[in-house]
């Protein structure tokens, strides 16, 4: 591996800041060079938040157009916004449930409809897994703990450069322990559902 | 173990190589280089540098405050750093503007502690409403600045900051952007220092009063400083040099991060010469070695050719007639943050190596999702019943928080905006020069941070204007951190916990305001009752709207947890006025019907009061869909 270059998109509250930040964690504490990059908005809650954890022989933040080696979607229109990342080669993960931009209900607007969101991911990479990842993290126990959910299916279907149990410990170390539980189910969910969900090929 | 003392900053392990926020690298670099006191004002992207202080003062044994504004934050640290303290200042680029009195005098009279300012950059302005460029700063005021690249950059240049600054008596000012302050990178640390400076005061007003006897020699001693600042930066190790092509890339901050994956993906390595510019003033011999061992320059910088034109000028002294390519050449942009590609793009065409083949990329028509005022946000509640007040004709002047989200659809609360503070001042004006009442919108922090001058001056003035002040007990935007109207008691940070509330009515009646009101905006009676004895009031008149943030008061326990609300489907007729009049997040359409997210809805119970049809209600406590 020269580098791995993962994308995170989602909308804010949904975790995937901590998310990109665990992963920088876990590579750093497997001796790896890495680089996380945060782009925070101006609302504290509801609007685009994107990040990336570049890994390896890497220097800047940004990841370059159709460069991701993944996608991490955590909402779906927000997944296919950050289209312009996915290249033929990426393995783009994405959460199914939509949070509902306010704006559209005052345009009298349908948020679209999820499977032609789908489709369009498709159209750019054969590699997709989609999932409704807070139902899984409500199964699991907590709606919050949706992040820890994709961090477990990016394991399962990918090739990370550290081992699962490392990041399983870097996320339970992340949370309070009240919390550990439902994390551990959330995670070993994610990683289940990942390990099934795509031809063996690693994304890197 | 304390949590904080725990805390990834203050690990004792010289040598790990850590992954750390750019600011957070900036705080571990201060305090190896023995910070004791830190003070600041928030503001995106520098909030967790005095967050994390915040968090850590009292296992770190320094002294923090969050202050009231840039400019009293810049004279306590430089105050402690005359008593002999290190001392660092925290703010955004704009907070320098603020502070600009006292940071023009301030070298002149120099510093006895170290004494660094922190100052974050915002490049494509991603929320602040403008992308100023600090590096002036060096040859406007005679500061050193410090312009770092990666984290790695801003966690050693931190600790050399401090250095110099006692070196040369300048305060020093340490200039990341976005792209470092909210990137996390690698970072070696180094040891936590065992002795740090003695404080005393030592009595010397010939040295430290800036009377006009002695400040004239102030002014030529500057001169020296400034020149010694330069000599030492050239032996500081930050304008390192690669490669030895004649073709020379001369690069600072984010562009220069892109340079090596830009150089090493395009197989030019042999070609190129590149130099980092890690500081201002660019040591003369820096440029001068540089200039020597190429045949053309190519700049990389964001924001105004800054080193461009320092090189040009470096060039002419020389004697050297060599293209600078950049942006007085029209290669690059002024404007916005740079990227791999454009910096790519412009080494292909610095080069002459073919055009990047620009593939489409899939630009799909997508709903937008504009950040929007949270659940159970007070200041919907509160922007609501004003308007119902004041009507949509009055001109609704608003300021830096949270609540600039009141403009636009639908709640229409901020037809003008210019910088912290100016609500008040914007609504004196309007009303003065149109004779028509006017209504300013301001928050708690912003209020304490500048708004009262400017009601100083309404009332001197007897405007007719409605100042609504927007108590959420919270500096919410840039991370909640505590504001002056903070109950100590309510654990915002150990900071909090030496320092008292302020009363905003007690501060407003101070300073001549005789009608003011105490409203809860949720409890709808009193607060009209005060919104309209406000509107056909005389002069200035205050309405203080108190209720705490949606997500910090019942994070912080604050509040109780209220049951969310549902439309009844049978009784919603689709009528829309909820969402026209109301905009939340937790009211969602699908096909014509509404509804309401359990996940998202915070019981305000706002909508159900608008609702004419008596369709909307709480959700049962025993409903399962709770």
């Amino acid at each position: 591996m020269t580098k791995l270059d993962i994308f995170l998109a989602g909308v804010g509250g949904q975790g995937s800041l901590t998310a990109s930040r665990i992963l920088g964690e876990t590579a750093t504490r497997a001796g790896l060079n890495v680089v996380v990059g945060e782009i925070h908005g101006m609302a504290q809650r509801g609007g685009v938040v994107e990040s990336t954890v570049r890994i390896g022989d890497v220097h800047g933040p940004i990841v370059d157009d159709r460069g991701a080696d993944v996608l991490l979607g955590f909402e779906p229109v927000e997944t296919v916004r950050a289209l312009a990342k996915v290249g033929p080669e990426t393995l783009v993960i994405t959460s199914t449930r939509p949070i509902v931009p306010a704006t559209l209900a005052l345009a009298g607007e349908n948020y679209p409809e999820v499977e032609p969101l789908l489709a369009r991911i498709l159209e750019v990479t054969p590699r997709l897994v989609s999932l409704d990842a807070a139902a899984l993290a409500q199964e699991a126990g907590a709606a919050q703990a949706m992040n820890t959910v994709l961090l477990g299916v990016l394991a399962g279907a990918t090739e990370l450069p550290f081992p699962i149990e490392l990041l399983r410990e870097t996320i339970l170390e992340n949370v309070p322990p009240r919390a550990h539980d439902v994390n551990r189910r959330a995670f070993e969910a994610g990683l289940a559902f990942g390990r099934t969900a795509v031809p063996a090929a690693s994304a890197t | 173990m304390t949590e904080s003392a725990r805390h990834e900053v203050l690990r004792d392990e010289p040598g790990a190589a850590v992954c750390l926020l750019g600011n957070l690298a900036i705080v571990r670099g201060a305090l190896e280089a023995g910070v004791q006191f830190v003070s600041g004002y928030p503001g995106t992207p520098a909030s967790e540098v005095g967050d994390t202080f915040a968090r850590i003062a009292r296992d770190a044994d320094v002294l923090f405050e969050y202050s009231v504004n840039e400019k009293i934050a810049v004279e306590i640290a430089f105050a402690a750093s005359l008593a002999g303290a290190r001392s660092l200042c925290s703010m955004k680029h704009l907070g320098l503007n603020y502070a600009g009195d006292p940071i023009s005098t301030l070298p002149y009279v120099g510093v006895e502690g170290g004494l660094v300012i922190v100052s974050a950059g915002d490049p494509s302005a991603i929320t602040s409403p403008n992308e100023q460029d600090q590096r002036h700063f060096t040859r406007f005021l005679y500061y050193p600045i410090f312009d770092p690249s990666t984290p790695d950059d801003a966690h050693r240049m931190t600790r050399t900051a401090f250095s110099l600054s006692e070196a040369t008596r300048l305060p020093v000012i340490l200039r990341p952007t976005t792209r470092v302050c909210h990137v996390g990178g690698m970072v070696e640390l180094g040891p936590l220092p065992a002795t740090r400076n003695t404080v005393r005061f030592t009595k010397n007003p010939a040295r430290y009063v800036p009377i006009p006897v002695n400040a004239r020699r102030m002014r030529t001693e500057l001169i020296e400083r400034y020149a010694q600042a330069e000599a030492l930066l050239a032996e500081s190790g930050f304008f390192p040099r690669a490669g030895t092509g004649r073709h020379g890339i001369v690069a600072s901050g984010a562009a220069h991060a892109y340079l090596p994956e830009v150089i090493e993906a395009l197989g030019v390595e042999e070609r190129v010469s590149r130099l980092q510019i890690g500081a201002y003033p660019i040591p003369a011999r820096v440029l001068a070695d540089f200039l020597d061992s190429v045949d053309a320059v190519l700049v990389l910088e964001e924001l105004t050719p800054f080193v461009e034109d320092w090189v040009t000028l470096a060039a002419h002294r020389q004697g050297r007639l060599l293209p600078i390519h950049g942006k007085r050449t029209g290669l690059l942009p002024e404007a916005f943050e740079y990227s791999p590609e454009l910096v790519e793009d412009a080494v292909r065409a610095f080069l002459g190596l073919d055009q990047r083949v620009v593939r489409p990329v899939p630009a799909p028509e997508l709903p937008p999702r504009p950040p929007v005022l949270c659940p159970g946000c007070p200041h919907r509640t509160s922007f609501f019943r004003v308007r119902r007040v004041f009507g949509k004709n009055t001109v609704y002047t608003n300021d830096i928080g949270c609540y600039t989200l009141g403009y636009g659809e639908p709640l229409h609360a901020c037809d003008t905006l210019l910088c912290m503070g100016s609500s008040i001042s914007q609504a004196s004006g309007i009303a003065r020069a149109t004779g028509k009442r006017t209504v300013a919108f301001i928050g708690d922090s912003t209020f304490f941070h500048s708004g009262l001058a400017a009601l100083a001056n309404a009332v001197r003035q007897n405007d007719a204007i409605t100042v609504c002040i927007l108590n959420n007990f919270v500096t919410a935007m840039t991370g909640f951190q505590p504001s002056f109207t903070t109950d100590p008691t309510d654990g915002l940070g150990p900071a909090a916990a030496s320092v008292r509330a302020l009363s905003l009515e007690r501060a407003v009646r101070g300073l001549g305001v005789d009608d003011v009101w105490s409203v809860d905006p949720f409890e709808e009676t009193p607060t009209l009752a005060a919104l309209r004895a406000a509107r056909t009031g005389a002069g200035v008149n205050v309405v203080i709207l108190s209720a705490p943030c949606a997500v910090e008061g019942k994070r912080g326990g604050r509040r109780e947890p209220r049951p969310p609300f549902a439309i009844d489907p049978e009784r919603c007729n689709a009528c829309s006025l909820c969402v026209r009049t109301l905009g939340c997040p937790a009211i969602v359409v699908a096909d014509g019907r509404y509804a309401i997210d359990p996940a998202l809805c915070d019981g305000c119970a706002l909508c159900a009061h608008v609702c004419q049809q008596d369709a909307i209600h709480p959700v049962p406590e025993d409903d399962d869909r709770n």
